[in-house]
């Protein structure tokens, strides 16, 4: 992980988006396990990611 | 039985598959994290802890969030939310949404504080179940 010393007021940019890590417990991500399959009831709410998405 | 996992911000990498949304389409999607989580030290800036029935989340000001104010969406920074705004939370278990109400904002300021921002394929990802913008 990278580490920035930022001074924030004077630095940030408005196309930065940041989310503070605050003190009463995590914030988290919801990611894939993997090796799960997602049952077909509940894939059909949900568009999954497929590596032939590529990155533009 | 989970499909999803929590995966704390700071232990996330690149290529992981998250949940993300699409606000057009109004359907959630996976994405993929496309960029390092840099870590930086916030001092002195106007934050926010947005508090919802059953979640809550802690922001800078300049972080931008998708809200719905009287039925219309809008996106802008977290600053501009205020109480009985309605956000996007998802049920991770049964993969739906829910606009769920602002109900208390506490507002602060950073202290040498840690701030991270992941960085997603398409710009959005849910952050303690709450939809976010990238």
């Amino acid at each position: 992980m990278k580490k920035i010393i930022w001074k924030s007021n004077r630095m940030f940019k408005m196309t930065w988006s940041v989310v503070v890590s605050g003190l009463e417990g995590e914030n988290f991500l919801l990611k894939r396990k993997k090796g799960v399959k997602i049952p077909t009831m509940k894939a059909k709410n949900v568009v999954q990611w497929s590596k032939s998405k590529k990155k533009k | 039985m989970s499909w999803y996992e929590k995966s704390g911000i700071e232990d996330s990498e690149i290529e992981d598959i998250i949940l993300s949304y699409d606000i057009d389409r109004e359907i959630i999607v996976e994405a993929r994290l496309t960029g390092e989580v840099e870590e930086l030290i916030s001092e002195n800036a106007d934050k926010f802890k947005l508090i919802l029935e059953d979640r809550k989340l802690e922001l800078t000001v300049y972080h931008i969030i998708p809200f719905w104010r009287d039925g219309k969406l809008i996106e802008d920074n977290c600053g501009t939310v205020q109480v009985g705004d309605e956000l996007l939370c998802i049920d991770p278990e049964e993969l739906t949404v829910s606009k769920e109400k602002v109900i208390e904002i506490e507002v602060g300021r950073t202290d040498n504080t840690p701030v991270r921002h992941p960085k997603s394929s398409n710009g959005y990802y849910f952050v303690n179940g709450i939809l976010l913008h990238d």
